[in-house]
Order: C-alpha cells, then structure tokens, then sequence
C-alpha cells in the first residue's frame, strides 16, 4: 500500500482529491447552466465567489486546526463577536479604518483565550472549544443586549467594495491568506512541527518539538483569520443578528474535511480547503437557481461528504487511520 | 580508562505508585558501546528515556562530563549530545526523510525576521548521510509512513548522527528488522563507538548483543542487578543474571 | 460554572422581587413575568405594564430570568405565587411544565394567567394574544398587494423549517392568496436557519432564479436583515419590496432605505398595557366582554371565550413614516 504524497511540493500542485473537486465544481456548474437559463452569468459567479469569502478565511484557519489534530467548534460565535466589535465602531460613526483593525485584533486576542484553554488548560480541543461555544454565545447575547445591529453605516462596506489594480479587494485579500498559509505550512519549521503534532503528539514531543508554542500560535492564527473574515461579513451584510456564525464552524469542518484534511490530524491540502469551499456554495447557489428547495440542500451536501469520503475509504485511498498507514 | 561521558547517580523513577526505576548507578564512556539487558518491564525504556529528558528521574542526577544536568525536554538532551532513538522511533509517519531527519533541529534562513526552511541543503545532507549509512531509499520525498521497518530504522539513526552526538541511545533497534537489516545496524552501532560516540543499546538478542556490547548491564524490576565486560562473561551468565537465577541477583534481591 | 451564575444571578432577581413586592401593600399587584429580561421587546411590554399601572391605579411586578431558562422562570413564578401577587401573568417558556405551578397559584386564590406565550392546556385564566397567525398571514398579503398589485411574483424566506408558527403563518398566507388573489403568484417557501447571512443568499439567488419576482417575505425576524440586504446589494430597491414580521428597530434602516416597503408586527408595548388591564380585571372578578374598549389602547381588544383569549386586535402595519415612533 502506497501513501498518500501530502501536495506540498507547489503553491497549486494537485493530488487526487484535489483534481476529483475541481471536476465536481466544473460539472456542477455546467449542469447548472444548462437546468437554469439565470445560472451562466457574470453576476452570478460574483454572488457565489462574494458568498464563499468568510467560509475560504475560516477554512483557512481550520485546516491548519485540524492538521494539528486539533478543532475549533466555537470558531463562528468568534466571528460573531468580532462583528460586534466591528459592528459597534461602525455604528458610532468611528473610521472604518479602526473597523478594519478590530476584526483581526479582537479575533487574536480570542485565539489566544481559545488556545489558553485548550493548549495551556490541557482540555481536549473538542471539549474545551465546545464550552467556549456556550461562554462566547452568552458573551454575543449579553453584548448585543438581545437586539441586533442592524442597517450599519456603509463606510466600511465602500472601502472594501474598490479595486487595487483592477483586483476586487476581497480576492486580494483571500489570495494573500492563501499564500500566508501555504507558505507558513510547507516552507517553515512551524509548517513542520504542525504537521508532526498532528500526526503524533507524543512523537513530537520526544522529537523536540515546541508543542504549546506551535499549538497556541495555530489558534491565533485561526482567529485572526476568522476576524478578518467578521470584517467582511460586517461590510457585506450590515448587521450583526444573535445567530450570527452559528453555523460557520460546522460548515467550515464540512468543506475542510471535503478538502481533503484529515479529520485525525497529520494531513492537509489548503487548496482542497477552497475546492471544497467553492463546491459547497456552487450547490447552495445551484441548487436554488434551478428550484431544489433550500430545504434540500443540507441533505446534498451530507450526501456528497458521505459520498466522497465514503467511497474514499472503500477504495483505499483515504488514510482513514494513520495506523494503516504505518503498517505499509 | 577513558573519563565518562555521562554519569547516572541513584535514578529513580515512579509513576504515581509504580516504581518503574529505583536506586540506578551507571557510567557510559565514550567509545564503548554499553548494552542494556533486561526482561519486558524491567525499566530499560524508562532510563533511557531520563537520559533522554523525555522523563524527569523522580531521584537522583544525571552529570555530563562531571556538571550536573537536569532536562526539561528532549531538546535540551539534544543540545547536550544525546540523541535517542526511541523504541516506538518517535517518527512522523506523514513527512518525508529529511523532515524527520531534521525535525526540531530545521535549517533555516531568516526573511524579514520568519524563519524559513532551507530544503535544498536538508536533502543533500540526508542524501549523504543516507549513502554513508548504506541504506538504499529509492525516495527520499517520500513519507517515512511508507518505508519499511528497516528504513525507518536507518531514518532514526541518520537523526542522531545528524545531531552529531555524543552518545546515541537505541531501545531495540533490531527488535522489527530482518536478518540482513540487524546486520547493517549492529555494524552501524560499531562504527559510532569508533567514531568515539557512547553507544547504549537495549536488545533482547543476548548473541547479538555479545557481538557488538563492550559491557553488558542487566536490570530486572527496575533495579541494576548487575555489570559485566562483555570479553568477562558468557551467554549462560547473561540468561541467568536476567531471570533472576543467578546466585549475586538472588542474594541482593533477599537483602532488598 | 455557567449554570451557577445563572443561578445567582436568578435568585439576585428574586430577593429584587421580593424588595418591590414588600413595598406598597396597599394597593393591587399585577404581575408580568417575561421569557427574558433585558432584551427590547420584552423593555418595550414592561413600558406598556408601567403605563396601565398608572393608568388603573395597580402596582406592577416586572421580574424574570437572565436566560431563556423554563426552571429559572417557574421559580420567579412560584416566588411572586408565595408573595400573594394577586394577579401573574407569563410569557410561558415551557407550556409543559407550567401546570403545577397554575395549580397552586388556584389553591391560593391567585390569577395565574399568560400572555405573549400561551400554555393552551394548562388551567390559565386567559391568555392575553398579540395577534392572531391568521391575522398576521393575511395582513402581509394584504398589505403586499395593495403595493405591488395582483399579478406579481413573491419570494418567501423562512428560518429554521421546524418552527411551527412561521410554518403556520405561511400557511395563512398561502390561503389568503389562494382566497382572494388567484393570479398573485407565491414561491415556494425557503429556509435560511437562524442567520441573516443564508437568508441574504437564498434571496440573492431567488431575484437570480426569477428575475419578475417583485417582493420578497421575511417570514422568521433573523432573516430580516439578510433579505433587506440582498435587495441592496442586487441593487433592486424599488424594484422589489422587501417586507416581513421584522421590528421597528430592526428594520428601520431597510424601512428609509427603502428596501422594506413595510414590516408587519405587533407592538408589545399595547401588549403590555393589555396585560396589565387583564390582571386587574381578573383580581376585580370582572369577565371580559366580546369586545372591549379600553382608553388606553389604540383599538379595542376581543375576546373568544371559548378559547380564553384576549386578542390585542389586527397587527400592527410599520412604515417608514411611523416607524420612528417604536423602539423593540
Ligand atoms: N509512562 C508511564 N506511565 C506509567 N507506567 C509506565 C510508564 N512507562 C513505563 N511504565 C511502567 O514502568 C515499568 C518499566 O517499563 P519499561 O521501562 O518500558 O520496561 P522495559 O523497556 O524494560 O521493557 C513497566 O511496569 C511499565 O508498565
Ligand atoms: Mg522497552
């Protein structure tokens, strides 16, 4: 039995799943466009893009969680607070440019309690993130004062809505986290040690690894980079509502894990992380434009996971374990 | 007689009410190769382990060269010259050769202040150390997770000699390996003595270890029950010593 | 420890209870307990209570949990029942357990009545009803078609698919159009879960999907936000009107914008006012009449005597001219 390469040789270099995701989106939105005489438009590939924007940030931050064998359920209420954080400067009339600033910040700072937790606390990263879930959601609620912020000032909104040579801001942004995160995984030793703590904690410990160091730096990261994306949810959908983010997490894992990261740590494909990303809202959006009920949709993406992965670890070519894999 | 490398003076170790080492004395000299002997559970794991830092000894003190040490991790055993090769290896199945070979101890440039890998230069120094080993790799990119036992084993000690150590500790480096593969090993520890490293090595395998060891140290239920040359005494001595037989183990264990 | 704070937190509420019910024996004690403090709609029923105290010359208890907890509020009820608060009404959280507590507020000669939040079966003297799902269904479709005419098309967002009085006002709507307007065509419903980001989506891709559609529903108040943002960004207001059961305070912005065309609601500070104007009636042993003017409320207030409810009267219809006169 042969190994599976972790696709790290490029900033673009394509494994299996990678191609198999790329062909799924492809062919999703050809069928599309032949079901929906709305669907082949310039407009709509911007609302889909526009749509994936805090989902690409967040999955971001998530591969490198569980390529640690860690993961963060209480990543979307993190969102949430750093749109209120957001959501307050901007509705005091405060420079959109502070507002630019919060999001990552009160996001870092967030990282930093999450990772207190959960790397200095010792609590398994499921257990510890689930009760940070409770706190930060008491924590939106209290701040929101069970009112939403609703029709903000669109300062922030405008000046990310402009273009720098000719690249919308938001791509830019993405592109840049991308390449961040790639280069800090496979080009530096914290790409390293992630990548050995998540495939063994205690191996990487007899190997000399920093574990608390890397493990706390990884939260920081995840949410700094879920902080950036609450500034573009703020800017894109003016209003922070009680609910908001209670879902990210949970999508998040889907299209990281669709991507093809284990779920067990050790392995990763950022690009998988936006394939999978793409193809989730490529359905969401398709589906609709062609009248599957919004109802539906859910159970397409369950089934497509399933699918994927299922077929995967029943044709041997999804490390489902890395105990088989050390076997070989 | 050369001046030892590393001292052990009255190591103990328990985890919570088990005593897995008590009252444990050994010098380990450069140049030599010291075998550890002992039945399953006598304690060989954990003491190298102590000498390794991955466990703090719970008494006593370890000395390098006459200073008292104490390790907080095994990156500090590391900066003093002991690499070990763990008998669960402490590899990591999901990177290639090289990442293993240089984890915890990367080449690195710095750019604007972050660290950067130098990958190029780790590949040509595991490729050298790979052939100086002998041990053929069709490829070196690959994860170590599909290697066989034997490589992965070549792996582990290309590790310590990377490190350029002082001592090189082994937990039954040949426990998984084939005949042809235990023979390039056992070759491997002779020529680290020769180079004037301290070898410890633990095996189950008394002919193999009358083949390499220059003093033998048998434990039985986390105690030194005993400490030959290897030229002074025989596999039935060996045997007898480990299970307990002998009458200077029956005597010290009456007293204990 | 989160319970536990709640925990002191409830029983802080309770010795303030008992503070306020001390004081001022001399005259009648009407009791509001609401599903949670602190949030604006629930302020904007205790500024209705205060005004009818003063209105009828009754002392007015406002007490209830910090969370949306069913034990922590049974226990404020039973307190208030122990104190002999003549009369308390509840906006019930759990209508499954509040039976007990009705039983003994009887054997004490109390008045346990609910309002906001019914418990059909469990003994209550009456419920006092904001509005009715019929009228509240009807009236969006009523007042949709006097701004969009008959022959239009009409999206409809919903939350989650399980909430049985979206699902019930939906269902309203359905009819009343089925009813009275054969040509008005109503999409089918869809369902954005708790946040205004899904629901900003859905109705992105619906104005995609059927580019005639000329209004679009927020059936839950978290889609609200998400709906008046989509008309925004697709850059359709005036086009298409956006409407829903949204609050004044959340859609205040969308109402000037001119995203919403008007919301549909009730407004709990008559809620409050008729709550109070019950208990008392109920501690003077007066039955309620078929109809009942009161002075201090906009329109008279019915009664259905089979049912025991006290009905606040049709909907409130919220513009952006009389907008500005609310705050929930
Ligand atoms: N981390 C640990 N926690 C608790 N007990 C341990 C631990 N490591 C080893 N032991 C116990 O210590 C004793 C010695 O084990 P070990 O050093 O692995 O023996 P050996 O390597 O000689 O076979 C055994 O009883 C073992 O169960
Ligand atoms: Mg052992």
């Amino acid at each position: 039995m042969s190994a599976v390469r972790q696709s790290g040789t490029g900033v673009f270099s394509m494994n299996g799943r990678e191609w198999s995701l790329l062909v799924a989106c492809l062919l999703a939105v050809v069928i599309f466009s032949v079901a929906s005489p709305h669907y082949a438009n310039p407009g709509n590939a911007v609302t889909v893009l526009r749509n994936s924007v805090e989902l690409l940030l967040i999955g971001l931050g998530m591969t490198l969680l569980l390529a640690m064998g860690g993961i963060d359920v209480s990543i979307g209420i993190v969102m949430g607070l750093a749109a209120i954080a957001i959501g307050r400067i901007l509705g005091a009339d405060g420079s959109p440019f502070v507002a630019l600033v919060a999001g990552p910040l009160v996001g870092a700072l967030l990282g930093c309690v999450t990772a207190a937790v959960v790397v200095l606390g010792r609590v398994p990263a499921i257990v510890g993130t689930l009760g940070l879930l409770g706190v930060y959601r008491t924590a939106v609620f209290a701040l929101l004062g069970g009112q939403w912020l609703s029709g903000l000032p669109s300062s922030l909104t405008d000046l990310l809505a402009t273009t720098v040579l000719g690249i919308p801001v938001p791509a830019l942004v993405i592109a840049l986290a991308y390449l961040i995160v790639w280069l800090a995984l496979r080009r530096t030793p914290y790409g390293l040690h992630l990548l050995a703590i998540g495939n063994s904690e205690e191996k990487a410990r007899l190997s000399g690894i920093p574990l608390i160091k890397v493990r706390f730096m990884t939260f920081v990261i995840s949410g700094v980079l879920t902080g950036i994306a609450a500034t573009f949810y703020v800017a894109t959908y003016r209003n922070v509502e009680m609910s908001i983010g209670s879902t990210s997490a949970l999508d998040a894992i889907a299209a990281v894990i669709l991507g093809g990261t284990s779920i067990l740590g050790g392995r990763c494909s950022l690009l998988g992380t936006v394939l999978g990303v793409l193809l989730l809202r490529i359905l969401q959006n398709g589906l609709l434009l062609i009248g599957v009920p919004s109802l539906w949709q859910p159970v397409v993406t369950g089934v497509l996971i399933i699918g994927v992965l299922g077929f995967e670890a029943a044709s041997n070519r999804l490390p489902l374990t890395r105990f088989q894999r050390a076997r070989a | 007689m050369t001046a030892p490398f590393l001292v052990a003076r009255n190591i103990a170790k328990r985890f919570g009410a088990l005593t897995a080492l008590a009252d444990v004395d050994l010098e380990i000299r450069p140049g030599e190769v010291l075998a550890l002997l002992g039945d399953n559970g006598a304690g060989k794991s954990t003491f190298i382990k102590v000498l390794a830092g991955a466990h703090p000894p719970s008494d006593g003190e370890l000395l390098i060269e006459g200073k008292a040490v104490a390790f907080a991790s095994p990156k500090d055993a590391a900066a003093s010259g002991i690499a070990t090769i763990f008998q669960e290896l402490a590899l990591s199945e999901n990177l290639s050769i090289a990442e293993n070979v240089f984890l915890g101890r990367e080449l690195k440039r710095s750019i604007f202040g972050i660290p950067f890998l130098k990958r190029a230069e780790m590949r040509q120094r595991v490729d050298s150390l790979l052939q100086e080993l002998d041990a053929h790799i069709s490829d070196p990119e690959a994860p170590v997770g599909s290697l066989s036992g034997g490589q992965r084993q070549a792996v582990a000690i290309c590790r310590a000699l990377n490190l350029n150590a002082r001592l090189v500790i082994m937990d039954e480096p040949t426990a998984a390996l084939a005949v042809a593969e235990t023979r390039k090993v056992l070759a491997l520890t002779r020529r680290l003595a020769g180079r004037g490293c301290a070898v410890v090595l633990i095996s189950h395998n008394i002919s193999e270890v009358f083949e390499v060891a220059d003093r033998i140290v048998v434990f039985r239920r986390g105690r030194k029950v005993a400490e030959r040359l290897a030229a002074e005494t025989n596999h039935e001595e060996v045997v007898s010593l480990i299970t307990g037989a002998h009458p200077d183990v029956r005597a010290l264990e009456k007293t204990n | 420890m989160l319970s536990q704070l709640r925990k002191v937190l409830a029983a802080s509420a309770l010795s303030l209870v008992a503070a306020t019910a001390a004081h001022a024996a001399d005259k009648h004690k009407v009791a509001f307990v609401p599903q949670l403090i602190g949030i604006p709609y629930f302020n904007a029923m205790e500024a209705g209570g205060n005004r009818a105290a003063k209105d009828l010359g009754v002392d007015f208890v406002y007490s209830g949990p910090v969370d949306t907890n069913p034990v922590d509020q049974l226990q404020i009820v039973q307190n208030l029942i122990d104190q002999g608060v003549e009369a308390v009404s509840v906006s019930v959280l759990d209508a499954s357990s509040i039976a007990p507590v009705v039983e003994s507020a009887k054997a004490k000669g109390i008045k346990l009545f609910t309002s906001d939040s019914d418990a059909p079966d469990s003994g209550r003297a009456v419920y006092v009803a904001q509005a009715t799902d019929e009228g509240l269904g009807t009236t969006i479709i009523d007042e949709l078609v006097k701004r969009v005419g008959e022959d239009a098309t009409i999206g409809i967002v919903s939350g989650e698919a399980t909430a049985s009085n979206l699902n019930a006002w939906i269902g309203f709507m359905q009819k009343e159009a089925a009813a009275k307007y054969p040509k008005l065509k109503l999409l089918a419903p869809q369902f954005a879960g708790g946040t205004a980001e899904r629901a900003a989506q859905i109705s992105g891709d619906l104005m995609a999907a059927n580019p005639d559609i000329k209004a679009i529903i927020a059936v839950a108040s978290s889609t609200c936000p998400g709906v008046a943002q989509a008309i925004e960004t697709a850059g359709k207001i005036g086009s298409v009107i956006g409407t829903g059961y949204c609050s004044p305070n959340t859609a205040r912005s969308y109402l000037k914008s001119g995203a919403f065309g008007f919301t549909v609601l009730w407004d709990p500070e008559q809620l409050g006012y008729l709550t109070v104007w019950a208990g008392k009636q109920l501690i003077d042993g007066k039955s309620f009449e078929a109809e009942n003017k009161i002075a201090g409320l906009d329109k008279p207030a019915t009664y259905d005597a089979a049912k025991g409810i006290l009905l606040l009267g049709p909907p409130a219809v919220f513009t952006k001219d009389n907008v500005d006169k609310f705050n929930f």
